[in-house]
C-alpha cells in the first residue's frame, strides 16, 4: 500500500474552477502588470550628488594600461586621467557618442569595449542571432519530424516477439 | 542516425582543429603594455596646449626645423627617474648641434614638485604640465613613461614604450632621416 | 632534498595512474577481475603519491625553504598565515599540485564507492578514464611546468612573497580550492559517460550512478563561482563584482553546461531521451574546464588572473583537443545506440521546458564563449586588436536571463507528456498574483525602469512557482517535502532568484561619484551623507596600510586604506564597505593624501541588495545539500509503491490508471515523485538494457510506449 500520504483532505493549489472565472482573473492580472510597467518606466529625481553617466560612458572604454579592466573600475593613473576628461567634456555639453568618438580617435577602436557594428567586429553581434535562427528553425523541424514519425506509428503491429519481452520485463520489474 | 551523427563529429572535429591552429598561430601572451603604436605614426604631431614652468605658453611650432622628442613622465615614476640622464645627455649633445629638442609634459604633478625634479636631476629643457589639458589623451598615452620623436617637419615618426635611451633615440633619428 | 622527495612522490603517483591504465586494459581484455580489482589499491598509490607531494610543498612554503624555486619565486617569510598556505595555489605550478591533488582524492573516492563493482567494465573503463586525466596532470606536473626545481639562493635571499593582490583578502585561500574542487569533480561523470559509451551501456544506470557526484562538483562549482564574485566585489575598489573579465566567463561556462546536464538528466531517467544531448553537456561540462584552465594558464588572453609560463598553454589546449574528439568520436560510433524510443510530445510539456532549457543554457554558454575567443579570433585573422567587452555580453545575456525566469516560473508545474493551456492557467494561478504583488511593492519602494521591472516581475512569478510546488510538497509529506531532488532543486532555484533580483537591483539603480574632500568635509550621494575626518597609518608586518577614516551618516567610521606591501612596493587599494539589507555603502580610497596635498580623492558607490547575492549563493548551497538527500529508501533505484518486505521491488503494484495528477494527489494514493521516478529508471532500464544488449536497438517503439503510457498511468 502506497505509504507516503496520511492526509486525507485534499491538496490542491489551483486557481479557480471555473474556467471563465480563471480567464477573467488572468486577463485582469496582465492588465495590472502592464500597468505597473508603464507606470514605473519614468525615473525617478535622484538627490544627491552622483556621476552616473560618467561612470556609464567609463565603464565602456577599456583600460589600456590594465589586464582586462575598464576605465570605470580602474585605479591607474591613465584612467584616472580618462575620467577627469570625461567629466570636463560631459560638462561641455558633449553627447556620449562625441566623447567615445574623442577617445577612438586616439586610441584606436580597442579602447571601445562596445564592438562597433561594422566589419569584422561587426560579426560578434551577428553570429548570435544567425545561430539563434538557426536553432529556433531546427527545433521546428524536428518537432514536425517527430510528429510524423508518430503518425507514421500509428496502426502498426505489435509482433508476438515484442509483446513478450515487454511482458517479461515488466514481471521482472 | 550513424551517418548523420557522423556528419556532426566531423564537422565539431574540424572546427576544433581549425580553431586550434587559430589559437596556437596567435602568438604569445600580450604584454598589456605593448599596444600598437599605429595611431599618431606618420600623422602631425598633436599640438601641446600649455605653459611651460615659467609661465610662458608652450608652441610646438616654434620647434619646427629640428627633431622634437616629447617625453611624458611623472615626478613619482620610478622608471621616468631612471631615463632621465639619458635624456639630459641626448639634450646636452643635441643643444651644441642645435638639430634636436626635448619637451618634458609633466602627467600629473605640482608645479613645485616638477620644479624640484628638475632641480635636483638636470635637464634645461622645456617643461609642460599637462593638469586638465588633455595633452596625454591627445599623444594616447597609455602609461609612463612614454615619448614620441617628432621629426623636422612635425610629423610623429615613432613612440618608445618605457624609458628611452640617447642611443635608441639617435637610432631612430638616423633611420626616419 | 624537499624538491628530490617531491618529484619522487610525483614520479610514484605517475607510475600509479599508468600501472592503473595498464592492468585494466589487460584486465579488460582477459575479463579477470583479479586485475581489474587492482584499480583500488592503485589509486590509493596514486593519492599517497600526491599527499606526499603536496605536504612536501607545504611544508616548504610554511618553513620558506628558498632551495625549492616555487618557493622562491612565490614565498616569502613575511607572508602571514594563512596566505603562505594558499601560495601553493597562487601560481601556475601550484595549482597543478592542487589540481591533481583533488583529482586523486575522487579516484580514490570512486573506487571506494564502486568497490564491489570494480570487475564491472562499466566502472573499470570509468576508472580508466580517471587514471588518464591523472597521468595527464601528473606529467604536467613533472615535465611541462615543473613543480619541484631546485633553486641556489644567496645568503639572506628572502622571496617577494605572492602577488599582493592575493594576500588582500581571506578568500584566497577559499576560492582557488572550491573552484577546483568544482572543476575536478565534474571528471567523475565525464568519466562515467566515457565508460558507458565505450561498453555500450548507454541506458540510464550510468547517470543515476553518478547523481550524486555530478551535484557535489556542481555545488562545489556554484560555490567557488559566488565566491570569486565576493572576493572581487572586497577588493575591485568600485564594487564590481563581475567584469565579464576571461576567466570569470571560463568559470561559468561549465557552469552553465553543468546546470543544464543536471536538469536534462531527468528527461532521460524519466523517458529515456535526450541521451545525445546529456553525453554532448557532460562532455562539454569537463571539456570547457580545461579549456578554462588553459585561457586562465596560456597569456592568451588578458586578465587579472592570468599567470602563466612556457608550454602550458599548448599542452592544455592539445589535452583539450583529445577530449573533445575522442568523445565526439564514440558519441558518433554509438549514434545508433543513442536514439531513443520516444519522442516529445508536445512543446507544452516539461520534456519540452528541459529541452527549451537545454538550448537556453547552451545559447548563453555560446555567447559568453563567442565574446571571450572573438577578440583573439580577430586578432589571428588580421591582426586588429579589438574588445568585446560588459556592453555586448551585458545585452545578448540579459535577453536569454529573462526567458529563463520565465521557464523557470512555468517548467516545475508542467506535467510529463502534455499540457493544456487550462492546466497552466489553474496551476500558475497563485504564482500569477505572487508576481503581481511583488511587482506592485517594487513599484511601490520607488524602482523605476521597464527591464528591471520586469525582471522584478519575472522573478516574482517563478519564486510563485517554487512556493507553490514546496506548499504542496511539505503539505503532503511534513519536512520531507523540503528534500530529495525536486524539492531541494526548489529551492536552489530560490536561491538563483534571489540572486537574480539582486543582480537587477544592484544593475540598474546603483549611484556612484568620485569627490574630492578636505578634513571635515561631507558630501551626500544616493541619500547619505560621508565627512571625512582625517587619516592614519598603520603598520603591518608585510605591508604598511594608509587608512583614510570616513564616517557615514554621522554614525560609524569607515576606513578605505591605500597598502603598500614592502616586499614589491606594490601598493594596492583596499576598500571599506557598510552592509545593510538593502543596500551597501561602498567607499575606495582613489588618491590618499599626501603631505603637499592633505585632500583625499575617494570613490563613493551606492549599491542595492549587494548582500542577497551572497545570502542567495548561501540559499543555493542549501538546496543542492537537500537535494543530495538520501530519500526514504537508501537506494534511489528502490521503488516505493510495491508491496512492503521486498527491498528490491516485485511488480506487485498493478498500474492503474489515473488521469490527472492532482486528482491523485486528492486521493492520497500517489507515491512522491522520487519513488515514482525509480521505478520508471527500474523498469526501464532493464527492459531497455536488456533489449539493448540482445539487439543493439531499441524494441518496437510503439509497444515500448504502451508499456510506457501504462506505467505512466500508474505513478501519474
Amino acid at each position: 500500500m502506497p505509504n507516503a500520504d496520511r492526509r486525507d483532505k485534499p491538496v490542491t493549489m489551483t486557481g479557480p474552477a471555473s474556467r471563465s472565472a480563471r480567464r477573467v482573473g488572468w486577463a485582469l492580472a496582465l492588465f495590472v502588470v502592464v500597468v505597473l510597467l508603464i507606470a514605473g518606466a519614468r525615473p525617478r529625481p535622484t538627490s544627491g550628488e552622483s556621476e552616473d553617466r560618467l561612470y556609464a560612458i567609463a565603464s565602456d572604454l577599456k583600460c589600456l594600461q590594465c589586464a582586462g579592466e575598464t576605465v570605470a573600475g580602474s585605479q591607474v593613473e591613465i584612467a584616472i586621467k580618462m575620467r577627469s576628461e570625461i567629466r570636463a567634456q560631459m560638462g561641455a555639453g558633449r553627447t556620449d557618442d562625441e566623447i567615445f568618438g574623442y577617445f577612438a580617435d586616439r586610441y584606436g577602436e580597442r579602447v571601445l569595449l562596445n564592438p562597433s557594428g561594422s566589419g569584422v567586429t561587426g560579426l560578434v553581434w551577428v553570429i548570435p542571432v544567425v545561430v539563434a535562427g538557426a536553432a529556433v528553425l531546427g527545433l521546428g523541424l524536428a518537432f514536425g519530424r517527430w510528429r510524423r514519425q508518430r503518425d507514421d506509428r500509428v496502426g502498426h503491429e505489435i509482433s508476438a516477439e515484442d509483446r513478450a519481452l515487454v511482458d517479461e520485463a515488466l514481471r521482472n520489474g | 542516425m550513424k551517418h548523420r551523427s557522423a556528419a556532426i563529429a566531423g564537422i565539431v572535429g574540424v572546427v576544433l582543429v581549425a580553431l586550434i591552429v587559430l589559437f596556437i598561430t596567435a602568438g604569445s601572451n600580450s604584454d598589456p603594455l605593448a599596444v600598437d603604436t599605429n595611431q599618431l605614426i606618420d600623422k602631425p604631431a598633436p599640438d601641446i596646449n600649455g605653459t611651460d614652468t615659467e609661465g610662458r605658453p608652450f608652441r610646438l611650432e616654434d620647434y619646427r626645423g629640428r627633431w622634437l622628442l616629447v617625453n611624458f613622465f611623472a615626478t613619482w615614476c620610478t622608471p621616468c627617474i631612471a631615463e632621465h640622464p639619458e635624456l639630459v645627455a641626448f639634450s646636452e649633445a643635441h643643444q651644441r648641434t642645435g638639430d634636436a629638442s626635448v619637451v618634458s609634459v609633466a602627467f600629473q604633478d605640482d608645479p613645485a614638485d616638477v620644479a624640484d625634479f628638475f632641480d635636483q636631476r638636470g635637464g634645461d629643457w622645456a617643461v609642460v604640465a599637462d593638469g586638465e589639458a588633455g595633452i596625454s589623451l591627445d599623444y594616447a598615452v597609455v602609461a609612463l613613461p612614454e615619448s614620441y620623436l617628432v621629426d623636422p617637419d612635425g610629423t610623429v615618426v615613432y613612440k618608445f614604450i618605457g624609458g628611452v635611451t640617447k642611443s635608441a633615440i639617435e637610432a631612430e633619428m638616423a633611420a626616419n632621416s | 632534498m624537499t624538491v628530490a622527495l617531491g618529484n619522487a612522490a610525483i614520479i610514484l603517483a605517475l607510475l600509479a595512474c599508468v600501472g592503473g591504465v595498464v592492468t585494466l586494459l589487460v584486465g579488460l581484455q582477459r575479463s579477470s577481475s583479479g586485475l581489474l580489482a587492482w584499480s583500488r589499491p592503485l589509486a590509493g598509490l596514486s593519492l599517497t603519491g600526491l599527499v606526499v607531494a603536496v605536504a612536501a610543498m607545504q611544508y616548504a612554503l610554511l618553513s620558506n625553504d628558498t632551495t625549492v624555486k616555487y618557493v622562491a619565486d612565490e614565498g616569502s617569510s613575511k607572508t602571514p598565515f594563512p596566505f603562505d598556505v594558499a601560495t601553493m595555489w597562487s601560481a601556475l605550478e601550484g595549482s597543478i599540485l592542487l589540481w591533481g591533488l583533488l583529482l586523486g582524492i575522487f579516484t580514490v573516492a570512486v573506487a571506494a564507492k564502486f568497490r564491489h563493482r570494480l570487475a564491472d567494465p562499466l566502472v573499470a573503463w570509468a576508472m580508466i578514464v580517471m587514471f588518464t586525466v591523472s597521468g595527464f596532470f601528473l606529467t604536467v606536473m613533472l615535465v611541462v611546468a615543473p613543480v619541484f626545481r631546485g633553486f641556489a639562493p644567496e645568503v639572506g635571499f628572502d622571496g617577494s612573497g605572492p602577488n599582493p593582490l592575493l594576500q588582500n583578502h581571506i578568500l584566497v585561500a577559499f576560492h582557488p580550492p572550491m573552484l577546483y574542487i568544482g572543476y575536478v569533480g565534474f571528471t567523475v561523470p565525464f568519466a562515467f559517460a566515457v565508460a558507458a559509451l565505450v561498453t555500450g551501456r548507454i541506458g540510464e544506470g550510468w547517470l543515476a550512478e553518478t547523481r550524486r557526484w555530478t551535484l557535489f562538483a556542481w555545488g562545489f562549482l556554484t560555490a567557488g563561482i559566488v565566491l570569486g564574485a565576493w572576493w572581487s566585489y572586497e577588493v575591485s575598489g568600485w564594487g564590481g563584482y563581475w567584469a565579464w573579465d576571461p576567466i570569470e566567463n571560463a568559470s561559468i561556462l561549465p557552469w552553465l553546461t553543468g546546470t543544464a546536464f543536471i536538469h536534462s538528466v531527468m528527461v532521460q531517467e524519466r523517458r529515456g531521451m535526450l541521451r545525445v544531448w546529456n553525453l554532448t553537456l557532460v562532455v562539454a561540462t569537463f571539456s570547457l574546464t580545461i579549456l578554462g584552465t588553459f585561457l586562465a594558464r596560456s597569456g592568451v588572453v588578458q586578465s587579472v588572473h592570468a599567470f602563466s609560463s612556457g608550454n602550458i598553454g599548448a599542452t592544455l589546449l592539445g589535452f583539450f583537443a583529445v577530449i573533445v574528439l575522442v568523445s565526439v568520436g564514440l558519441i558518433g560510433w554509438r549514434g545508433d545506440r543513442l536514439r531513443s524510443p520516444g519522442a516529445i510530445d508536445s512543446p507544452l510539456s516539461r520534456e519540452g521546458a528541459f529541452l527549451a532549457n537545454n538550448l537556453l543554457f547552451a545559447a548563453f554558454a555560446f555567447v559568453i564563449l563567442l565574446g571571450t575567443v572573438f577578440p583573439l579570433i580577430v586578432e589571428a585573422l588580421n591582426n586588429d586588436r579589438i574588445s568585446v567587452g560588459a556592453p555586448f555580453f551585458d545585452r545578448m545575456t540579459v535577453p536569454i536571463g529573462l526567458v529563463m525566469l520565465f521557464l523557470m516560473a512555468v517548467a516545475p508545474v508542467l506535467p510529463w507528456r502534455a499540457a493544456t493551456t487550462e492546466l497552466l492557467s489553474k496551476r500558475l494561478w497563485w504564482p500569477l498574483w505572487m508576481s503581481v504583488a511583488g511587482l506592485a511593492f517594487a513599484v511601490i519602494v520607488g524602482a523605476r525602469g521597464v527591464m528591471p521591472l520586469l525582471g522584478f516581475w519575472l522573478a516574482g512569478f517563478a519564486a510563485g512557482s517554487v512556493v507553490r510546488q514546496l506548499t504542496l510538497a511539505t503539505r503532503r509529506q511534513g519536512w520531507r517535502g523540503l528534500v530529495g531532488r525536486a524539492n531541494g532543486g526548489m529551492i536552489v532555484h530560490l536561491g538563483v532568484l534571489v540572486i537574480s533580483v539582486a543582480l537587477v537591483a544592484s544593475q540598474s539603480f546603483t549611484r556612484q561619484g568620485e569627490f574630492t574632500l578636505s578634513e571635515n568635509e561631507t558630501v551626500r550621494v544616493g541619500g547619505h551623507s560621508f565627512t571625512y575626518l582625517g587619516s592614519r597609518v598603520v603598520e603591518k608586518p608585510n605591508r604598511s596600510e594608509l587608512r583614510v577614516r570616513i564616517q557615514i551618516d554621522g554614525g560609524d567610521i569607515y576606513e578605505p586604506s591605500s597598502n603598500r606591501y614592502t616586499a614589491t612596493g606594490m601598493v594596492i587599494p583596499r576598500p571599506s564597505v557598510k552592509v545593510t539589507p538593502t543596500t551597501d555603502l561602498y567607499l575606495g580610497l582613489t588618491r590618499a593624501p599626501t603631505a603637499e596635498d592633505p585632500d583625499v580623492k575617494v570613490r563613493i558607490v551606492i549599491e542595492p541588495l549587494i548582500v542577497w547575492l551572497w545570502i542567495g549563493g548561501g540559499i543555493m548551497l542549501v538546496g543542492t545539500a537537500l537535494a543530495a538527500f538520501p530519500g526514504k529508501r537508501r537506494n534511489p533505484l528502490d521503488p516505493v509503491s510495491s508491496a512492503t518486505g521486498s527491498s528490491t521491488g516485485s511488480s506487485d503494484a498493478g498500474p492503474v490508471p489515473i488521469p490527472d495528477r492532482e486528482a491523485a494527489e486528492q486521493r492520497g494514493s500517489v507515491p512522491d515523485p522520487e519513488a515514482a521516478e525509480a521505478v520508471m529508471v527500474q523498469r526501464r532500464g532493464a527492459a531497455g538494457e536488456a533489449a539493448t544488449e540482445e539487439r543493439g536497438s531499441v524494441p518496437d517503439p510503439e509497444a515500448a510506449e504502451a508499456v510506457m503510457r501504462r506505467i505512466d498511468g500508474a505513478t501519474a
